[in-house]
């Protein structure tokens, strides 16, 4: 035997493999959570040598009460809310269609495909530009149609809406990947029982189909929730590194951004960054209850 | 099988990737070693670099303005052996900001760097940044009166704290009004010299053909947020935007008022615009869906590229009012204290040869930025640009009228908040007077929050 020694304990040895992930995620994702969280609590201090002189709630307190922050919370919630369901009803819709026989199958899927793997950046200078007033292309079609100009990028009531049309169909193609690969999952068994009992295709969707996808429609949730919460690059590019006409595009992480770069209260940066952190927490957790109560049930 | 390829080949990447970033390293400390054993024999007159030395020059330049920098430095180097200057452009200036801010905390900064003095002055009150008076002063190598003279006095007083000199001019610009002179000679308009005379312009070249509220021509664009740039028009009432000294604002005022109701006249009567989609305000001006704009010299290249046939732009100074002040903004180079004693020395010689008269001139002429020194004009190069575009004309003549933005640290974060307020006022949604109340206040919060950094 050339092996002279072996860690009997399996859980022990699992550790040792997990150690050097373990290590990397410790070092480049807790530690700054938690540096940045202590960071949060710092009223006076020197950025450049990390000398602390006082310490207080007054930070977390400033962000909670600062109208700004509000309206960053209140449009990236907005812009969550409807951007998740809409984004998956659409992947949904998309996914059941390419799993049926359809012509040219695997050319929409690479087509759908496609948007999720361009770089934002080069996706939105491109939006930028179709959507530009005197010259973009959308523009051109409304009027071609007789309609008048819209001013997309400049008007504050636009801004949700495009930020939420953009993410919808960037997203597309990797939501409708997920969903296809679980589809191909469903037993053709439960399709054909369903359609000798008499159930339309619709109904087939929704009681027999939806339901095999719950996990998978869970788990896209749960990470496009994550996702949208963190929605910056776009505001960031699209209006020109500036939070939109009127603070209109102003999200949490810009908010966050803006305190850190910009004004440089890093303290303050922090404390938001922190609360975000908790509002990401606590939707996370809420889903998962939510999934774990109807699996109970 | 696959997997062992698979897995092989990720090795090799990694180990790769190992070497070069150990190359990169060996490299560095091979140059270290370099410049500490061989030094030079011999010794030019007007330089104390004694030894090899090199230093980093951070900078925001691209296009032209960058190929004239480089140049610039190439002659420098050829001049002096013992200096190897390393120009970095870090992106547009914001990028640049950012990755000082950065690098300022990991303890590397560069050795010297463009930066505007609003920012500069958080790094000089943490004591990051040399003082270069001794060198400016020094018998051997230092400025000599009529160097001293020919600089503006506002350009160099936008580098002395405290009465040390942290920061030497490089690239300035002025704000100034360009305007379609077509447009003007038919519609009868002479160049408007004050308020009154602007609104007046604005309104007769605003040309809203289809009556649908929305002119096809507007009179005047300026640029999309009018935060930092609000200083002119303040001045002009009366006023200004804070006190350098107590840091007390300046946002809630008789003066200010009359500057931003001044403002807002145009854009409610839609006889102005903000640049919007077009981002510049000199954009609708080349193309002719605008009259007149406000926008910097340094717009002066994009203009002569990229006008629409058949259109002239020209470029008066900004109209007046109780005053005829005229804002000046732009860079200005630093050297920052970490850098070695002899890093210091070739940085200041740098500084001196990229704004004498011959490279400033040179400058100048290669960019859209003005001169820092007042014998530019005489410079052969120069005075031949002067002769073809009467523009750069205008900034040396309007030196004495000029000032530049003020440097309070937390100063830009208060001036941010009065721009969100008037943005508000200007697209009518909240009325000038509560507007500027809640920018004094909201103001004064920024300042305080930036301050306890």
């Amino acid at each position: 035997m050339k092996r002279k020694w072996k860690i009997r304990n399996p859980q022990f040895r699992a550790f040792l493999y997990l150690l050097p992930a373990l290590s990397v995620i410790a070092v480049f994702q807790f530690y700054p959570v938690l540096k940045s969280f202590f960071m949060g609590f710092y009223t006076k201090f020197d950025y450049l040598t990390d000398t602390v002189e006082a310490v207080g709630l007054d930070n977390f307190l400033y962000v909670l009460k600062d109208p700004e922050f509000a309206l960053a919370m209140k449009n990236t919630a907005v812009f969550a809310v409807i951007s998740v369901p809409l984004g998956i009803i659409t992947a949904l819709v998309f996914a059941l269609i390419l799993n049926s026989n359809i012509r040219f199958q695997k050319f929409f899927r690479s087509a759908y495909f496609l948007p999720f793997v361009t770089s934002m950046t080069a996706v939105a200078v491109v939006w930028r530009w179709m959507l530009n007033k005197d010259y973009g292309m959308v523009n051109a079609l409304l009027s071609v149609l007789g309609m008048p100009k819209v001013a997309w990028l400049t008007d504050a009531q636009m801004t949700i809406p495009i930020l939420i049309v953009l993410s919808v169909w960037k997203g597309l193609g990797y939501k409708i990947i997920i969903l296809l690969a679980a589809l191909q999952g469903v037993d053709e068994r439960y399709v054909k029982a369903g359609r000798m009992d008499g159930a339309g295709s619709f109904r087939r969707i929704c009681y027999i189909i939806l339901p095999i996808l719950r996990p998978t429609i869970l788990f896209l949730s749960v990470t496009s929730l994550i996702g949208a919460f963190k929605i910056f690059d776009e505001v960031y590019i699209m209006y020109g590194q500036k939070p939109g006409p009127l603070q209109s595009g102003l999200t949490i992480v810009y908010y966050i951004f803006d305190k850190f770069y910009r004004h440089w209260e890093f303290t303050t940066a922090s404390a938001a960054a922190f609360l975000l952190f908790l509002v990401i927490l606590f939707f996370t957790l809420l889903q998962f209850l939510f999934s774990s109560e109807r699996r109970k049930s | 099988m696959k997997k062992k390829v698979l897995a092989a080949l990720l090795c090799t990447t990694m180990a790769a990737s190992m070497l070069t970033a150990c190359g990169g390293e060996k490299k560095e400390t091979e140059k270290k070693e370099e410049t500490k054993t061989e030094s030079s024999t011999e010794k030019k007159t007007d330089t104390k670099v004694t030894e090899k030395t090199e230093i980093t020059f951070w900078h925001a330049m691209s296009g032209s303005n960058e190929e004239a920098i480089q140049k610039i430095t190439d002659d420098f180097m050829e001049q002096n052996e013992n200096v190897s200057v390393k120009l970095v452009n870090q992106g547009g200036y914001m990028d640049l900001f950012d990755k000082l801010m950065a690098s300022a905390k990991a303890d590397q900064l560069p050795t010297m760097t463009q930066i505007y003095s609003n920012r500069l002055s958080w790094y000089v009150s943490k004591g990051l940044v040399a003082d270069l008076t001794p060198y400016m002063e020094d018998e051997q190598t230092g400025f000599t009166e009529e160097d001293l003279a020919d600089i503006p006095e506002m350009f160099l007083a936008d580098g002395i704290w405290d009465g040390k000199q942290y920061a030497i001019p490089f690239n300035k610009s002025q704000m100034v009004l360009y305007y379609n002179e077509t447009m003007f000679e038919e519609a009868g308009v002479e160049v408007p010299k004050t308020w009154d005379e602007w609104t007046a312009a604005a309104e007769k070249l605003t040309v809203d053909e289809d009556k649908d509220g929305e002119p096809e021509v507007y009179g005047c664009v300026f640029a999309n947020n009018l935060s930092t740039d609000i200083a002119p028009w303040l001045k002009q009432a009366g006023g200004s935007t804070m006190n350098e000294e107590t840091n007390e604002l300046y946002f809630d005022t008789p003066e200010t008022k009359e500057a931003i109701e001044f403002l807002n006249g145009m854009f409610q009567a839609k006889t102005a615009r903000f640049a919007g989609d077009d981002e510049n305000a000199n954009v609708p001006v080349q193309d002719g869906r605008a009259a007149m704009c406000v926008a910097s010299t340094s717009a002066l290249p994009y203009i002569e590229e990229g006008t629409m046939e058949g259109i002239t732009i020209n470029a008066a100074a900004l109209p007046g009012h109780k005053t005829d002040d005229q804002l000046y903004y732009g860079t200005n180079v630093a050297v920052f204290d970490s850098a070695t004693d002899m890093q210091k020395q070739a940085a200041w010689e740098y500084i001196k040869f990229l704004t004498n008269t011959e490279n400033t001139a040179y400058f100048a002429a290669e960019t859209g930025y003005i001169p820092v020194r007042v014998s530019a004009q005489e410079d052969p190069v120069f005075a031949k640009v002067l002769e073809e575009k009467p523009i750069k004309q205008l900034s040396l003549e309007c030196f004495d009228k000029g000032f530049q933005g003020t440097r309070n640290i937390g100063g830009k974060n208060a001036l941010d908040e009065l721009g969100k307020q008037l943005d508000l006022v200007f697209s009518g949604e909240k009325g000038i007077d509560e507007a500027l109340k809640d920018a004094q206040t909201n103001g004064e919060q920024a300042m305080k929050e930036a301050q306890s950094n």
